[in-house]
């Protein structure tokens, strides 16, 4: 007799069957509620906010990106010195940041923002210097495991052009920081007719005339640290070891007396101490756009010496010191005959009148300019 | 032959059906998605600029002159400040201007220890109720005598700003 | 009572459990997406702005003569607790050619010290 009782009974297929299919149902349903849940979504803004941060308010860190690729074999990077802005290798540089000092939020360094704008979109490993759009900005200033888009764009109130990094914003969600920032320029010295011939215009038997400019470093240094800014004084001084240094010297034409001279052979510029001839890399003349290859050479009536960041002391001294002395020297080429065959004539010449001082003073030395600018940040 | 006695499991495996289906009904329904954009990112952003805007105008040219704000609160000029605050906090790097409205007071401390407030700029728009408003200061050190306080002295006082956008 | 057959009460706790356990996900979604809300409310609340600033008029305060040092500091003080809702104090030293001043800073979230030496 066959026994068509099982172990299971119908009734419980039944019920068992309702619930699995109810019960498989709501979990295909549930996952699509975390759909519209985007992490990354939520976070723009913040990201956005800060790399506002990081750019507006922290000066930047050389050295290697924490996590970042090996550098390539021969660039040693415990050997770092100077700012992020002058390391020829973007290997070298850690963290991004515009900001002159930590002291001064805000206040943005012109050199800083030159080198954070270069940048082209193809990543060419054998470009060391141009930064790469985005792998090397989400590295040092975006930072995060996801790989944001960003824009960053700059503007400076009076100009036209807006300096901009990264693709165009879409249409949808992204986030949005706007920073009001002061970028300071650098300083600079323009001797013109009216200063040299108050004090450095003397008529000397000599067969050099020799004009120097006297760059106290100590006294750049400290002086500045003064009430009200011993917290902010970075963003007004003048530092040789990290600024631009710009000394125009014009109307050398015109200061021949009596008789006048169309041209002047410069003969040679000096950096003191350790007499190091300077190398014409930073001479300009005459309002050429390239410098001057070799001295000694002929000026008409401009010579511009132009020492971009800091490298009035890196590049031109074997020892560092705090006094610097710029020497000209401007070479009497042929006896006056109207003054008895003598070299005696008027022209520029500080022997005895004591060097031209490069300080705060407002009269000799048109201080750094803070210029406005608008920072805006664009994160999706 | 046909009898109730079955239906056990099937009446529990409905039951459970039931239960699980409603729930799932009733949480569907009730998580919304908030969108990113609230009202504490904005707040956010508009105080930074604030703040930002506040801070250049309390930074002097150079390193001997004063600042912009402390001349404008010594010599209580608030239509300067208005311009100079308004052509900072609206600047944009697109063509245009942004639309933020505020409103200036200066916090001081009278001759009798308690805190009083002058107003150093009107509203440029009014403020309607519903607006976001958020609030901006920054210290100053100026020499000035206030109407109800002592004598012509350097004090230190609290410029406070109340931005919105429009 | 003796005479019901409870067999199948594990299907029916079944069905609850997966209904508590959608319960829970629900709460735990909830939650989560207030995470870009609380990042800028965090921002809003810490007063950096704040402490800077009134660190940057102490320091000044620090360098001024008497007659005026006091009035400022004792301004610095009061607008600080009245309108900043923050308790300052403050004092300086000065050792040889460094000033050295220390700061607290406390409005009741949070706290700030520090010791600032001159440059």
């Amino acid at each position: 007799m066959s026994d068509n009782c099982g172990n299971l009974s119908v009734d419980f297929l039944a019920g068992f069957t309702i619930f699995i299919i109810a019960f498989i149902w709501v979990a295909t349903m549930i996952p699509g509620l975390l759909i519209g849940l985007q992490v990354h979504n939520i976070d723009y803004d913040a990201v956005a906010y800060r790399t506002g941060v990081i750019l507006v308010e922290d000066p930047g860190a050389a050295g290697k990106v924490i996590g970042g690729a090996p550098c390539y074999s021969g660039s040693d990077v415990s050997t770092v010195t100077g700012p992020w802005e002058s390391q020829s290798d973007k290997c070298h540089i850690a963290r991004f940041g515009l900001a002159v000092s930590k002291d001064t939020p805000g206040i943005l360094d012109e050199n800083k923002v030159n080198r954070f704008f270069c940048w082209t979109v193809s990543a060419d490993p054998n470009d060391r210097e141009n930064f790469s759009y985005p792998i090397d900005y989400q590295e040092r200033a975006i930072f995060g495991d996801y790989p944001y888009r960003f824009n960053i764009s700059l503007k400076v109130v009076g100009e036209e052009r807006v300096r901009s990094i990264g693709d165009v914003i879409p249409e949808g969600d992204y986030g949005y920081i706007r920073r009001d920032v002061q970028i300071k320029g650098s300083s600079n010295a323009t001797i013109n007719k009216t200063i040299i011939q108050t004090k450095y215009w003397s008529k000397e038997n000599v067969t050099a005339d020799v004009f120097t400019i006297h760059l106290n470093c100590t006294k750049l240094l400290g002086d500045i640290r003064q009430s009200p800014h011993q917290v902010d004084y970075r963003g007004y001084q003048i530092d040789p070891g990290l600024d631009n240094i710009i000394i125009n010297i014009t109307d050398l034409n015109t200061l021949h007396y009596p008789t006048s001279k169309t041209t002047t052979n410069l003969s040679g510029i000096t950096i003191n101490p350790g007499n190091m001839p300077l190398g014409a890399q930073y001479t300009y003349i005459d309002g050429n756009a390239t410098p001057v290859g070799t001295l000694p050479s002929n000026v008409m009536s401009n010579i511009s010496l132009v020492f971009p960041a800091g490298k009035v002391i890196s590049d031109s001294m074997e020892v560092a010191s705090p006094q610097l002395y710029i020497t000209l020297t401007f070479k009497n080429t042929n006896p006056d005959p109207t003054i008895n065959g003598t070299y005696g004539d008027w022209f520029l010449n500080s022997s005895m009148s004591g060097p031209f001082e490069y300080d705060y003073n407002l009269e000799n030395v048109t201080q750094p300019q803070l210029q406005n600018g608008v920072l805006e940040v664009a994160v999706w | 032959m046909v009898n109730t006695e079955g239906q056990l499991y099937t009446i529990e495996g409905f039951a459970a059906a039931l239960i699980m289906l409603m729930t799932a009904y009733l949480v569907v329904n009730a998580t919304s998605i908030y969108t990113p954009g609230d009202t504490h990112i904005s707040d956010m952003q508009l105080e930074v600029l604030g703040s930002d805007a506040l801070a250049m105008i309390n930074t002097a040219p150079n390193g001997t002159s004063e600042s912009p704000l402390q001349t404008i609160v010594e010599t209580n000029d608030g239509d300067m400040f208005g311009q100079i605050f308004n052509n900072i906090v609206n600047n944009r790097t697109k063509p245009g201007q942004d639309h933020i409205q505020f409103m200036a007071n200066v916090s001081y401390v009278k001759s009798d220890n308690t805190v009083s407030s002058t107003t150093l700029l009107d509203k440029t728009r009014s403020l309607s109720g519903g607006e976001h408003a958020v609030r901006v200061s920054e210290w100053v050190i100026v020499e000035k005598k206030f109407p109800d306080s002592d004598s012509l002295r350097k004090r230190a006082v609290l410029v406070e700003v109340l931005l919105w956008r429009d | 009572m003796a005479g019901l057959n409870d067999d199948a009460q594990w299907i029916v706790l079944m069905g609850f459990l997966v209904s508590f356990s959608l319960f829970f996900l629900a709460m735990v979604l909830n939650q989560s997406v207030v995470v870009g809300q609380t990042t800028a409310e965090a921002v809003s609340e810490f007063p950096k702005d704040d402490i800077r600033g009134v660190r940057g008029v102490i320091i000044q305060s620090a360098y001024m003569d008497n007659p005026d040092r006091t009035g400022v500091q004792n301004d610095i003080r009061t607008l600080s607790l009245i309108r900043q809702n923050s308790v300052v104090s403050f004092s300086n030293t000065t050792n040889g050619a460094y000033t050295y001043i220390e700061i607290h800073y406390n409005n009741g979230v949070t706290v700030y010290n520090e010791t600032w030496r001159s440059p």
